[in-house]
């Protein structure tokens, strides 16, 4: 009952242009764009939704509660005059946080099922078709699986860590600079690591690192908030 | 215009002398408020709002009206000193405080995309004892088209101010506190407020305060019961209207007798034909051999004549 | 209840008259309860505090009386007190119109030549009415 009202909260206090963008526009597009590249180079489609998806997310943060995490927190005077008005936006933040996880994880696995529609129920090893291409480089079963989360945690991990970043700025510009900047950051990360030996426990270590960084934003924009009952 | 200093805190209508029986308890009781903000501190030693009344907070702009609201609200907790609510011993305020105070403010008050659906549902889980079905009636009786789709800021301020009352009057609230209500509102708005208001205080029976800030003195006077005066961060006056309306008194007399009656006056307004203002009626005796005409002042004329008594403004 | 905003007696004093007018014209009974303070003041348009006082200073008259957590209800009226109420009302008319003719420099006979003429002229109305 009491998950249930903060889901709700967290659904009400978003503004419907975020929701249309995180739920609808950010996962098709990505998929379609996957569809696009993937079936010319299978894992391109893979990597290029990933770097996208790092983009998306620090980009729509912009709309989360109506651009209140980047603009101004002085619009939070109803939430106030209810006991429990900052519990939810604490949960909202954090459910939010929920939420890009999923639509990480979601979507990369929706990128990697499109990616093969073209090709159907291809044959083991051949060589040449573009499912085997795919296979070779991301294996099948549990190990396409770890690969799909890696990229998800990874692409999480420096979503949130740019979302951290902006939410300290208001200024749109701001918000562009570091979501392209987070892009970069995270082309050299892939460039540096390649597809690492142990895609399980380089993935354990960036949900490490993604938890750490959830909590330090969810903080962090909670005491902006907080601050504002004291300001001026 | 040199007008003559009274020492406010001399002549204040003594809190703990009583004259009406039932003006005795207080909704909120404030004790030692201080708050520094760059320019003045808002320094409030005792303050109580009685509870079952309508009461006016009245003032110049920046005389810290919507400091006070806020810090009794819960918009701002920066403040020292003490403020109880509903005859609790406990300071401050908390959930269960909260949900017995309903608020409206000026300016950004809800999040700026929300839809009026999205403020119901937002409303019904912020507070207990919201009322669906009361706050689309009420919608519904203060003309707010529920069918309107568009954000709540670019609705006008007189109808998300409406909006706000709503949100309000559908709760189960013990005490309204109403920043600058009348503002936004047209002339049609502001009598229907009035009544909404004293339907609030009736539907109580003497439980339900309201605590309202306000310009519109003039418009607001028929349900102002008690009325606090704020002049740069200090209550300079404060009573039942009724004992104010016996405390001053309004003076109209002869230009011949301008010079002399500056002298008693509280705050005076002159012309070549005469002077007109408002003394105490305790020193109406000295106004004896002047051709005056004397009057019940109005709410508004008094909280003038006190505002001009007070002012760091130079009006004349 | 018509209530006059200018009219220079207080608004408490006129909703007091009324009711008393109505208290000793025996339209409101004895044991009635008068209207709630706040039911009153939403019905006139007018403040909680300004009902309240009008309801006090009947109480103060000895017309009603307030009881705890149910309004005020219309006392049992003395005839021989209300008699005497209205006599000291008349009364204090009569000094008012005393002083006012002191000041004109009327003598007693005048006054009471026009108090004569007055009432005659009452009996020629009333007369004309019935």
């Amino acid at each position: 009952m009491e998950m249930k009202r903060k889901i709700k909260a967290y659904l009400v206090f978003t503004s419907l242009v975020y929701r249309i963008v995180v739920y609808l526009l950010v996962p098709a597009s990505l998929a379609a764009i996957a569809f696009c590249t993937g079936s010319k180079l299978a894992e391109a489609g893979i990597v290029i939704a990933a770097l996208l998806l790092t983009l998306a997310e620090i980009l729509a943060d912009n709309w989360l509660f109506g651009g209140i995490q980047t603009k101004d927190v002085a619009k939070l005077d109803y939430l106030r005059t209810s006991g429990r008005g900052m519990q939810f936006m604490r949960d909202a933040l954090a459910l939010d946080l929920l939420r890009r996880m999923l639509t990480a994880i979601g979507t990369m696995a929706a990128c990697y099922l499109v990616i093969q529609i073209p090709g159907g129920a291809r044959p083991r090893g051949d060589g040449m078709g573009r499912g085997t291409v795919l296979e070779a480089w991301m294996g099948e079963g549990l190990r396409s699986v770890q690969v799909l989360l890696y990229f998800a945690f990874l692409s999480y991990f420096i979503s949130v860590l740019g979302t951290l970043i902006t939410r300290f700025g208001s200024m749109l510009w701001m918000n562009m600079v570091t979501g392209y900047g987070a892009v970069v950051l995270m082309a050299v990360v892939m460039y540096a690591l390649g597809l690492p030996e142990s895609v399980l426990g380089t993935g354990m270590i960036f949900l490490g690192l993604d938890i750490i960084v959830s909590v330090l934003t969810v903080n962090t924009a909670m005491r902006k908030v907080e601050g504002s009952y004291c300001e001026k | 215009m040199q007008e003559r200093q009274i020492d406010s805190r001399e002549n204040r209508t003594d809190q703990t002398e009583c004259k009406t029986k039932t003006g005795c308890e207080n909704v909120i009781e404030i004790r030692d408020l201080r708050k520094r903000y760059k320019g003045f501190v808002l320094s409030v030693p005792r303050l109580g709002i009685p509870k079952g009344f309508a009461t006016a907070l009245i003032g110049e702009n920046g005389a810290g009206k919507t400091t006070l609201l806020n810090l009794l609200t819960g918009i701002r907790l920066d403040f020292e000193g003490e403020v109880n609510y509903f005859g609790r011993r406990k300071n401050g305020l908390d959930e269960g405080v909260q949900e017995r105070i309903g608020y409206t403010g000026p300016g950004s008050y809800f999040l700026p995309h929300w839809t009026i659906g999205q403020v119901e549902e937002v409303s019904e889980l912020l507070f207990d004892h919201f009322d669906k079905k009361r706050f689309r009636d009420i919608c519904r009786e203060l003309g707010i088209h529920r069918s309107l789709t568009g954000d709540v800021k670019k609705l006008s301020d007189g109808t998300r101010m409406k909006l706000m009352l709503a949100t309000v009057l559908a709760r189960d609230t013990e005490c309204l506190i109403l920043d600058e209500p009348a503002s936004p509102l047209d002339p049609l708005m502001r009598d229907k407020l009035c009544d909404m208001m004293r339907e609030y205080l009736e539907r109580g029976a003497g439980e339900h305060s309201v605590f309202f800030s306000t310009h519109n003195i003039a418009d607001m006077e028929n349900v102002t019961d008690y009325a606090i005066i704020l002049e740069h961060g200090n209550v300079v006056e404060e009573g039942f209207v009724e004992d104010l309306k016996e405390k001053y008194i309004l003076v109209k007399g002869e230009a011949a007798d301008t010079q002399r009656a500056r002298e008693i006056l509280y705050s005076m307004n002159r012309s070549s034909y005469g002077f007109e203002g408002i003394c105490l009626a305790q020193d109406l005796d000295r106004l004896a051999g002047m051709d005056v005409t004397t009057e019940i002042p109005t709410l508004s004329q008094i909280s003038v004549a006190v505002m001009k008594a007070n002012t760091k403004l130079k009006v004349s | 209840m018509k209530l006059l905003q200018n009219s220079g007696v207080p608004i408490y004093q006129q909703i007091a008259e009324q009711i008393k007018a109505d208290i000793l014209e025996g339209r409101l009974k004895e044991g009635e309860y008068l209207p709630s303070i706040r039911g009153l003041a939403k019905d006139l348009k007018i403040s909680v505090i300004t009902t309240m006082k009008a309801y006090e200073q009947l109480e103060a008259e000895g017309l009603v009386t307030a009881s705890q957590g149910k309004g005020f209800y219309v006392n049992a009226q003395d005839s021989q007190m209300l008699w005497e109420q209205h006599l000291r009302k008349v009364e204090e008319s009569l000094m008012e119109a005393i002083r006012s003719a002191r000041i004109a420099g009327m003598t007693a006979e005048e006054l009471q030549g026009t108090l004569k003429t007055l009432l005659d002229m009452e009996d020629i109305q009333d007369a004309g009415k019935s």
